[in-house]
């Protein structure tokens, strides 16, 4: 089972993707919006809230999950949905998008793996643009 | 300062301390001065502008504008000097970010962090943040002042200071009423930090007559606010949370 709190563009291609390789896959999100847009392919667990509500979590089964992914826009919100999983919740992989990257470092410290998809996202531009020279 | 030549104040001997404070709102403001009339350097981070001006035009303190949880801002506002950090932003997630950021990479020795959810507080205790501010028992405070005018709010509670806020209105059968500070048998470690008079803020010193209606925030250690509420408004407090 892998959950992902916040299924805007980037967490609703991963849960389509997890789950088209047949993968247990369960979302959280606030915006029901979020939700309906997604709920058109997705056939998983679907629960509206806040991921750092453990209330939330349970309900989305993170106590089972091998791994839970918060990918909001939130940073700050991702960090904590993390640290609940992780260490209350005592989820084994726990991925969080993070884009600072002092805290990149200090959460990684905590046990958490830091994506940092716009930092990343630009530096891949920048490369493919002075790949072929300007 | 007058207040202590003049009342019966005692605080201990502290040393002026930098105290970072991250978030302006109505909890920021009030601490903000408590902190300055308790003689420490004070800075404040806050995200809203107009937040922001109001504070820098009552307080002599430097405001800077933006998001607290950024590490870059925090290092530009002397986070590395800070004696002390306290986060009391709207929101759970960023006060734990800011006390994090303080403690493991600014190596600031205390943070304090507001929490309205009380379940967090768990995770905040294990994530290292030394003491919580927790607005919900404060609330439910505020809702028993409403139902019995006479009680005292416990406006703020630093668990871990042992220092406790707290609120009280004089009406005219008020023991303290007509009476000046400096003469109030005020219990020790105890500091009157402002009078709202009339719509204005005063800042009190011992010299300073109460009056009926006025509303008193003031400043004690734990376990004194019965009867710091008792020298004030008279009657005995009921028990406290």
């Amino acid at each position: 089972m892998i959950v992902i709190f916040g299924v805007g563009q980037m967490g609703s291609h991963l849960a389509l993707q997890l789950e088209g390789e047949g993968q247990e896959v369960g979302v959280i999100d606030p915006d029901r919006h979020n939700l309906e847009n997604l709920g058109q392919e997705f056939k998983g667990l679907m629960v509206m809230g806040l991921g750092i509500d453990r209330d939330v979590l349970t309900r989305a089964r993170v106590r089972e999950a091998s791994c839970f992914v918060a990918v909001s826009r939130d940073p700050n919100t991702n960090v904590m949905a993390a640290l609940v999983a992780k260490t209350q919740l005592k989820v084994p992989r726990v991925i969080a998008r993070i884009e600072d990257p002092v805290l990149v470092d200090l959460y990684r410290r905590h046990g958490i793996e830091p994506i940092s998809p716009t930092a990343d996202a630009a530096r891949e531009i920048g490369d493919m643009i002075l790949s072929r020279g300007c | 300062m007058e207040r202590r030549a003049g009342g019966r104040v005692q605080l201990e001997k502290d040393l002026v301390v930098y105290i970072l404070v991250v978030g302006g709102g109505k909890i920021g403001y009030h601490l903000v001065r408590t902190l300055l009339a308790e003689g420490h350097e004070v800075s404040v981070i806050e995200k809203d502008l107009r937040v922001c001006e109001q504070i820098a035009d009552h307080f002599d303190v430097m405001v800077q504008t933006g998001d607290g949880t950024s590490p870059r801002l925090l290092a530009e506002a002397g986070c590395n000097r800070a004696d002390c950090v306290v986060s009391v932003a709207g929101r759970d997630q960023d006060n734990l970010v800011v006390c994090q950021i303080a403690k493991e990479i600014f190596k600031v020795n205390r943070t304090i962090a507001r929490i309205n959810d009380p379940r967090n507080e768990e995770l905040f205790r294990s994530m290292g943040v030394d003491a919580l501010i927790n607005v919900t028992a404060a609330v439910a405070n505020m809702i028993d002042q409403e139902i019995n005018p006479k009680s005292m709010v416990h406006y703020l509670t630093m668990q871990h200071g042992h220092l406790i806020m707290v609120e009280a209105t004089l009406s005219a059968d008020s023991p303290s009423v007509g009476r000046a500070i400096a003469g109030l048998e005020l219990p020790p470690e105890t500091i009157l930090v402002s009078i709202l008079r009339q719509g204005s803020v005063q800042v009190p010193t011992g010299n300073t007559v109460l009056m009926e209606g006025d509303e008193i925030i003031a400043v004690t250690r734990s376990g004194h606010q019965t009867e710091v509420k008792h020298v004030l408004i008279g009657e005995k407090a009921p028990a406290t949370r």
